[in-house]
């Protein structure tokens, strides 16, 4: 499978077309989509005709910059002014918009090319990717595995090459989670580094748009495209020093719970950044179960107050991993939201202090386990899943709760399954984790693996 | 003061396109009184906290610009 690099270099060359390379992906998607339900739309039409006018610029010299040319798809929230948005949903979509979604916008812009749109959990809200209404999509190294979700299209299609990048979104890992089971890297920014106007809320004060793509140079030129200028942005990923970088791993929340071999993995992850002169020592990341449930407190809250209308008409039209999602929040006082919320700053403050005054990176896990079968998910196997996915959120719900920038990266395979690792830092160092993801993939090769019959 | 699952049930009342079976609305009446716990446990430890806009709290933390990394 082709990178976003060399194929932004054979487009810019003229060794290939812009026509030439959608209806290379189109035909991979009609190929293999059948059987891996990663997309809920293809726009075919629309996407050769801004292929045509693509390639006419290029002719005439004119280029937009890394994304000219370069065909992707995005999960089904962002709000079009010529489709309608599903949101996973039958009931609580956008109907056609006014205008694009601001990610929509600067995709084009830059010259991308939408292929159409990605399967993903009901409302956003669920982490196995079986969608009551659009089915369940399927994990590309193992298609009786779940993909993880929310963002279950967007890493299935970039797992599998039906897209080089894709675009997705995050609100309590719901892009790191199936980036980690289907083996892909995504960039999860710091909130509001991304615009969120036009896009379908799932919980307001954590929804986070990112990339996922197959490298960490693509997440770079992804976020670099779709993010908000910042006035006092430091410099780029090119003055960080890997043996000036202090990376910490955490010890206490994830060990007890893990499988071994994941562990396994991601220590053998850390002997690479070791061996590169990073600095490594232990962390305790604190109040991590506060902070989850907090982030449940919100979320919930929030998602209710979004919902009320549809679930008081169409509460029985919703699934129920959505509607479990969004429940309690209807139950809940209105005050324990803006509880939950006026304490976050005071928590990061502290979350700061107490681990990057030590570390200016800290590796732990995606998620304990690797992806589950999806027999495993329902029935009297679901308790022991569920716990699973619990000690998921406990890894990846309260950066969102802090808002920092996350990077979840392949690091090896159990089972023949994807692992995948997360690094977090503080706000806006999206540069030191991209500098320390692009050094990892330089010194090893699991971001290049594939799954087998793609 | 905890809820139970008759007081969700009575609440749910105000959704008729949501239904709840005695067994869920007991699941909803633990999951709220755990979260209003959580509320009170963070008020305990970080007191009342801040209306401020979070993106203040965002830049605050930013790295600083001489960061011994860079």
């Amino acid at each position: 499978m082709v990178s976003l690099h060399d194929l932004a270099q054979s487009l810019h060359s003229g060794n290939t077309s812009c026509v030439a390379t959608t209806g290379y992906f189109l035909e991979r998607i009609q190929r293999h989509d059948p059987a891996l339900n990663a997309f809920i739309a293809l726009e075919a039409q629309d996407a050769l005709s801004a292929a045509k006018a693509l390639d006419l610029e290029l002719r005439n010299g004119q280029s937009r910059g890394p994304l000219h040319g370069i065909p992707l798809a995005i999960k089904d929230i962002f709000e079009r002014s010529d489709k309608p948005t599903s949101a996973g949903s039958q009931v609580g979509g956008i109907a056609r918009g006014s205008t694009d979604a601001t990610v929509v916008r600067r995709l084009r812009a830059a010259g991308a090319i939408v292929l159409g749109t990605l399967n993903l959990d009901e409302f956003a809200a669920g982490g196995t990717g079986d969608n009551p209404h659009f089915g369940r999509a399927r994990n590309p190294w193992d298609l009786e595995r779940i993909t993880g979700g929310s963002s279950s299209g967007t890493a299935a299609a970039v797992a599998a090459g039906l897209v080089p990048v894709a675009i997705g979104s995050d609100t309590g890992g719901s892009l790191r989670l199936p980036a980690a089971f289907c083996g892909v890297t995504a960039l999860k920014p710091t909130w509001g580094s991304i615009s969120n106007q036009g896009v379908f809320a799932r919980a307001r004060p954590f929804d986070t748009i990112g990339p996922a793509a197959r490298d960490v140079a693509a997440c770079r030129i992804l976020f670099e495209v779709l993010s908000e200028p910042r006035p006092d942005a430091q410099s780029g990923a090119n003055t960080v020093n890997m043996r000036q970088l202090r990376m910490g791993f955490a010890t206490t929340a994830f060990r007890d719970t893990a499988d071994p071999r994941v562990l396994v993995c991601i220590d053998d992850a850390c002997a690479i950044w070791e061996r590169m002169g990073v600095a490594q020592c232990a962390v305790d990341l604190p109040n991590l179960d506060l902070m989850t449930r907090l982030h449940q407190v919100i979320v919930k809250s929030d998602s209710a107050l979004l919902h009320a209308t549809t679930m008081r008409e169409h509460a029985h039209q919703i699934g129920f991993p959505a509607r479990s999602a969004i429940e309690a929040g209807l139950f809940l006082p209105a005050g324990r939201q803006q509880e939950a919320l006026a304490v976050r700053s005071a928590m990061l403050d502290h979350f700061v202090e107490t681990v990057f005054t030590q570390s200016d990176v800290v590796v732990l896990p995606v998620v304990g386990t690797v992806a589950p079968q999806y027999i495993q998910c329902s029935g009297s196997n679901a308790a022991a899943i569920i716990r699973s996915f619990a000690q998921s959120g406990r890894a990846c719900r309260f950066v969102n709760y802090l808002g920092l920038p996350a990077l979840a990266l392949p690091c090896g395979f159990v089972d023949g399954m994807p692992v995948g690792l997360q690094l977090i830092a503080r706000p806006y160092a999206e540069d030191l984790l991209l500098a320390a993801g692009d050094a990892f993939q330089a010194a090893s090769r699991w971001h290049l693996a594939e799954p087998s019959g793609f | 003061m905890p809820v139970d699952a008759a007081t969700i049930l009575a609440q749910a009342s105000a959704y008729p396109a949501l239904v709840l079976s005695p067994l869920r609305a007991s699941e909803l009446a633990l999951e709220v009184n755990d979260l209003e716990l959580a509320c009170e446990q963070a008020l305990e430890r970080f007191g009342p906290g801040s209306n401020a806009p979070f993106e203040q709290a965002l830049r605050h933390n930013a790295p600083p610009r001489s960061s011994g990394v860079r």
